[in-house]
Formats: structure tokens, C-alpha cells, sequence
């Protein structure tokens, strides 16, 4: 199946404004390591809702292989910790997309399932490649605590973008 | 359609708050453990948790205190391993990266570690 020109365009669009996110956040100050507000998530987010998980998945993986590109970090631990964060996160939002309904979870469940994932996966890359000791674990409950916290301001701000590109775009797919 | 929140968000909030409470219970409840394990100039060593003990070493010095350990006086530079203060739980560890110096704490048989708690 091949996609619309015009939904090319759109997620092409999506996919430099995630990188742009990304790469804005890179330069962010953080008060521990690693821990970032994941704002190019909200572009995942969006595409999801506005398309469906195949472009959603496009988006995220664009994002992440271009932004390291930019920053110069591609095939470096930060590149891996990235790359398989975005990985498990969308296969998070490819098993809810399927068994969850929406008509009862809305889009702060599938930014949490979203952000929980990013994070389990980030652990088990770092857990299995970069630091093999089981003390990395003992960072878990703050980076669970932020990522509730960075999950529910996201989704905020797409349930927002949302509701703007609805009006605008007349598009009946969103909220699927 | 664009009501805010749905049924399963509280679903998926408890289950959140589920997998938060077991990770922080684990993080708080650590089992203390009662070796004390010294990689120190390409050897290791051991020592029981359970006495008060002074160590000297070349560079640096230890205490153990019924059940704790830390670095008592140490000549590098930043002095972060002297900060660091007591550790006492079963897999912490305090290291000197300018002496190559390593301690961690661990139990007392070998075959188990932290992922059976």
C-alpha cells in the first residue's frame, strides 16, 4: 500500500520539526544525566493520532538516525540509548494501538505507555551493552517519577495541537 | 470526543503507580549485605561487614563500622570518594577513579545477588 503524496509531504514535515525538537533538546541544561523532557515525542504523538502507527514509527526513527546525524553522536552509546528507547516505545504504541480501544483510553494513556517504554527500553540497552551491573536499577523510580510527570505535560500539548488541527484540517482520522 | 480523561487512563495511572511503588519498595528496601569487596591494585579482597576495622591502604584508608564502609582519607584530588559517605547495601560501591580503586558491597554467598529480590 502505498501512501498519499500529500501524507509524504505532511510526514516529511513532521519528521524535521521532530528533528528539530530533538536537537533543541540536546542543548538543554538537565540536573541528571539523561534526563530530557522528550519533546520531540509530542511530534510521535501527533503523527500517530493524525496518521497511524507506520507513520508514527517513520517519525520517531527519521528522528532519531537525523538528529544523531546532526549532532554528530550517530553510532555512539547516546545513539544506541536513543535509538532503542524510540524502538520500545513504539513498540508500546503499536501493542496499545491494538488492544486498546479509544473510546476509553484517551491520549495521556498512550503518552504514558509511550514514556514507560522509552525508558524500559533505554534501561535494557544500558543494562545489557553500556554499564553491565545491576545497579543501574537504583535510577529506575526517578526516571519512572519524571517520565509520568514529562508524559502527562506532552500530552497535554498534543491533546491541544489537536484540537487546533482539527478545526484546520477537517480531517476525520484524528482521534481514530 | 475530546473529553480530557477516559476510563482507562485510571487504568493505565494505576498500573504506572504500580510498577513506580514496586521499583521504589526495591530501592528502598535493599537487603544490607555483610561482605565487603576491595578491588585494589589487581587484587581483591574481602572483609566481613561485622567488626570495626581501619584499613590503610597505600593511598587511601577505610573504615567499617558494624554493617557500613566508607573512605575515610583519600589523596586524590576531588576527594568525591570521601564524599560519598557510608554505603551499606548490597551491590553499592564507592570508587577512587585516580587510585583505580573500587569497593562494593555484596552477601555472603555468591550465587545470589540482587535479582533475587
Amino acid at each position: 500500500m502505498t501512501a498519499q503524496t500529500t501524507d509524504i509531504h505532511i510526514i516529511a514535515k513532521l519528521s524535521a520539526i521532530a528533528i528539530v525538537l530533538h536537537t533543541a533538546e540536546f542543548f538543554l541544561p538537565s540536573p541528571i544525566f539523561g534526563l530530557k523532557p522528550g519533546i520531540a515525542n509530542i511530534v510521535v504523538l501527533f503523527t500517530y493520532y493524525y496518521f497511524n502507527v507506520r507513520s508514527a514509527a517513520y517519525v520517531s526513527l527519521i528522528r532519531v538516525f537525523i538528529s544523531s546525524l546532526i549532532l554528530g553522536t550517530f553510532l555512539t552509546p547516546t545513539f544506541f540509548l536513543s535509538f532503542s528507547g524510540a524502538i520500545f516505545s513504539l513498540g508500546c504504541l503499536a501493542i496499545a494501538s491494538y488492544c486498546l480501544k479509544s473510546k476509553y483510553f484517551s491520549i495521556y494513556s498512550f503518552s504514558m505507555i509511550m514514556s514507560l517504554g522509552h525508558i524500559v527500553g533505554q534501561f535494557v540497552c544500558v543494562r545489557l551493552f553500556i554499564i553491565q551491573d545491576n545497579g543501574v536499577f537504583f535510577l529506575l523510580p526517578i526516571f519512572i517519577i519524571f517520565a509520568f510527570i514529562f508524559a502527562v505535560i506532552n500530552a497535554y500539548i498534543v491533546d491541544k495541537i489537536l484540537r487546533v488541527a482539527k478545526s484546520h484540517i477537517k480531517n476525520d482520522k484524528i482521534y481514530p | 470526543m475530546f473529553k480530557v480523561f477516559k476510563v482507562g487512563d485510571f487504568l493505565i495511572l494505576a498500573i504506572f503507580s504500580v510498577i513506580l511503588f514496586i521499583s521504589l519498595s526495591i530501592y528502598l528496601n535493599l537487603p544490607s549485605g555483610d561482605i565487603l569487596k576491595i578491588d585494589y591494585q589487581n587484587q581483591t579482597i574481602k572483609y566481613s561487614l561485622n567488626q570495626n576495622k581501619k584499613i590503610d591502604l597505600e593511598n587511601l584508608s577505610i573504615e567499617i563500622n558494624m554493617g557500613k564502609a566508607r573512605i575515610r582519607h583519600s589523596n586524590c584530588k576531588n576527594q568525591y570518594c570521601v564524599m560519598q559517605g557510608w554505603i551499606s547495601h548490597i551491590n553499592q560501591s564507592i570508587i577512587c577513579v585516580p587510585n583505580l580503586f573500587k569497593m562494593t558491597i555484596s552477601q555472603n554467598m555468591d550465587a545470589h545477588d540482587s535479582t533475587n529480590y
